[in-house]
């Protein structure tokens, strides 16, 4: 394509210009939204394949709908799909709280039966194999492209209730995702209408409802495959950006648009290109970005912290070997040969000579040719480090009952990533704290002088 | 040494072996809580079959099934390295990865092989009614159905396959960590059964379908898990129950005239709720141990 023409046909997709791509461009962000939202609760349920299992299951309710009625009325397809799927559901919950079966046999089995139905009854109806699986494939591939008007009412309906019902219930999901023992206990699940009780569990009844009609709505515009993938992948995608449920929701809805927008964007470009194959195609690419570039919680953020503390651990070691070395000599910080640390600590020189500029560099050494000598901040936090030491193994010899010849190892390791508030909770717990279970003393906290 | 049997029987003894040969991977997918990964493989294969098809341009399964079959552990090896670099749980992972997989397949068939017409039917996507017609020939004379053979040989290859690695896959599929201090290569077994789950998945989608493989991959070892206690006792007893299924399922699709991997599919459906009703019974009726 020539970039005259690609940048005239980009102009015209975002400024609009072209109604009916306009109307494949909203109903793909509103898609992506609300798949990718109610996709956070499967997501965190550990139901992650739940999107494919009932899309799957879909197929008896619209057969048996046809079998019934003989009609091809979008609304008996539409509540012939959502009852089935409600019934394939309830199917997975009970099969895992009945029966040893465990998740994900319990999706496998109902995918396959349910989808097996399906199909069962349509070679009924047709009395051809063939033409049943011409029938099965337009469930498989969607026609996002093809979308009427009355398609883009009812999912903006379905997604102003999807969209209200996560506002109004935000809390009881919370609690029903992170503490859904607790949530039982305390009846939360309990609800009722004008004083009529609508039974114990209907809270998590109406959520399944919501999930399912967010599936069936996406299935009919965009096929199986791909209502699988939006309310799975901009979910996983957004837990590497955050902690918190609330802005999991927002990234998560965020994502799915980016994706329904650039897929159909994509197809408007080359209309030879599926818009749903697209979506998936770019919520898998954001998924990869933030699994591998994601502050804190991407792969290359969680090696590098890896490596920093590594390097950590390093220099604390040094100081420490520093300070013990001083301690049994008269003078507070005598200066120390670097061949001495390396023999202690088992380190190569090129390494020590690293930690060592660092370490000086960060004001905690003073270097002297091939000797060194702590500083004032270099003693205190040595002094620190040696404190949480011997009183980690303190707390192991007085409250584990550890011999006094095992703590010394997991004391190497805790004395990095001892914090004060730990600090005192062990001191609340531990009776004598004169020395450590080798006898020497436990240093008192320097405070440093400027 | 023709062998003149009905296409009746034939389908009887093929529905049978895609049973046997099912149950064999199934019962270890189940173990492991890979049940999904049945049906991500029966996805994964389109992405498969086309790449093959764009770089032999040929359409022949020599070249076909060996690109399914690299898909699918391409979807196994993907979906486990995404599991282990945390947050995302197994199940996530099968997900993310399949359909993706999948979405590349459609987006490439429609981009390359717009013109030149790959029917998915015809080329990966068997139809157990159709299998006993596609018959081979060896030293000039008709043996039957290809379906039949290559079957026949995914269930020997599997035996073969849990018979030398019994002790290994046993212990990884209860205890990965046990299994790593006695001294078994937990990840080495995995890529293996792996492997033996991508080739079973493939070599039956080609001959049977999709449907069927993703139920009888889960379906009878499920019920077996719920009547035996022993890992040799739910082999045995899912690949009868598969054979039982296969044999249920023909019978009610002659009846209903209805497709038959769908009836297999069915009818195995059947017999699990069957089994949770009388588990149920008896243990209400405190018959049963447990």
């Amino acid at each position: 394509m020539e970039a005259s023409v690609f940048l005239q046909e980009s102009i015209e997709f975002w400024t609009f210009r072209d109604p009916a791509a306009s109307w494949v461009l909203l109903a793909s962000v509103l898609l992506g939204g609300i798949a990718g939202a109610v996709g956070c609760i499967t997501f965190l349920q550990k139901r992650s394949l739940i999107g494919d299992a009932l899309a799957h299951s879909a197929l008896p309710g619209v057969t048996t709908g046809f079998i019934l009625f003989s009609s091809r009325d979008p609304l008996f397809v539409y509540i012939g799909a959502i009852l089935s799927c409600l019934l394939a559901a309830f199917c997975i919950v009970s099969m895992k709280a009945k029966t040893k079966i465990k998740d994900d046999s319990a999706l496998a089995i109902v995918l396959s039966v349910f989808f097996a139905i399906g199909v069962f009854q349509l070679t009924i109806i047709q009395k051809n194999p063939l033409a049943a699986q011409a029938g099965i494939e337009n469930l498989l591939f969607g026609k996002a492209a093809a979308m009427t008007k009355d398609d883009i009412k009812v999912l903006a309906g379905v997604s102003f209730l999807v969209f209200s019902f996560l506002v109004i219930f935000y809390q009881k999901i919370k609690i029903l995702i992170f503490d859904s023992a607790y949530f039982q206990a305390r009846g939360l699940g309990r609800m009722s209408i004008f004083g009529i009780s609508l039974g114990e569990n209907f809270f998590q009844k109406l959520l399944w409802l919501l999930i399912v009609v967010t599936i069936i709505t996406g299935l009919q515009l965009a096929g199986v495959v791909l209502v699988a993938a939006m309310v799975l992948t901009p979910a996983a995608a957004s837990r590497f950006w955050s902690n918190s449920l609330l802005r999991m929701f927002y990234v998560s809805a965020l994502f799915g648009s980016i994706s329904g927008a650039l897929g159909a964007y994509i197809s408007y470009l080359s209309p030879a290109m599926p818009t749903g194959p697209w979506m998936v195609v770019v919520a898998s690419f954001i998924f990869f970005i933030s699994a591998v570039f994601a502050p804190r919680h991407g792969y290359l953020s969680r090696i590098l912290g890896r490596i920093r503390l590594k390097t950590q651990t390093r220099e604390e070691n040094i100081l420490r070997t520093l300070f013990k070395i001083g301690e049994e000599e008269p003078e507070e910080c005598p200066s120390i040969a670097w061949s001495q640390v390396a023999r202690i600590r088992d380190l190569q020189m090129s390494r020590l000579k690293k930690s060592m500029s660092e370490l000086a560099k960060q004001g905690f050494l003073f270097l002297d040719g091939e000797e060194c000598r702590l500083s004032p901040t270099g003693l205190a936090r040595a002094v620190q480090l040696t404190r949480f030491h011997r009183l980690w193994e303190l707390y192991l010899t007085q409250e584990i009952k550890a011999p006094a010849d095992h703590v010394h190892e997991d004391a190497e390791e805790v004395e990095h990533v001892i914090t004060s508030e730990i600090e005192s909770s062990i001191l609340e717990s531990l009776k004598d704290i004169e020395s450590d279970p080798h006898g020497r003393p436990i240093p008192e906290k320097l405070e440093i002088e400027d | 040494m023709g062998l003149e049997l009905s296409d009746n029987t034939w389908l009887f003894l093929i529905a049978s072996l895609v049973g046997i040969s099912c149950s064999q991977v199934g019962c270890f997918l189940v173990l492991r809580r890979l049940s999904m990964l049945g049906d991500a493989i029966s996805h994964t294969v389109l992405l498969g079959i086309v790449l093959a098809f764009l770089i032999t341009s040929s359409l022949s399964p020599v070249f076909m099934i060996p690109g399914a079959i690299i898909a699918g552990l391409a979807t196994a090896f993907l979906s486990g390295a995404i599991s282990r670099a945390g947050l995302i749980s197994g199940d996530a992972g099968i997900g993310i990865v399949f359909t993706c997989f999948f979405a590349l397949g459609i987006i490439l068939l429609s981009y390359f092989a717009g013109d030149t017409h790959i029917d998915l039917d015809c080329v990966l996507y068997g139809e157990l009614l159709f299998s006993p017609m596609d018959t081979i020939e060896w030293r000039g004379e008709d043996i039957g159905p290809r379906a039949f053979w290559s079957l026949l040989l995914v269930v020997i290859l599997n035996s073969l396959f849990i018979f030398i690695g019994f002790r290994s896959l046993k212990f990884s599929a209860f205890d990965p960590i046990v299994a790593r201090t006695q001294g078994v290569k937990v990840k080495l077994w995995h890529y293996l059964l792996m492997a033996a789950v991508s080739i079973t998945t493939v070599v039956n989608i080609e001959s049977v379908g999709a449907i069927l493989v993703v139920a009888m991959l889960a379906v009878p070892a499920n019920i077996a898990l719920l009547l035996s206690k022993r890992l040799l006792d739910m082999l045995v007893l899912s690949s009868l129950l598969g054979v039982a299924s296969a044999i249920g399922g023909i019978t009610l699709s002659e009846r209903a005239d209805s497709s038959p991997s769908a009836s297999v599919a069915i009818f195995a459906g059947l017999i699990l709720l069957l089994v949770i009703f009388l588990k149920k019974f008896f243990s209400r009726a405190g018959l049963a141990a447990d």
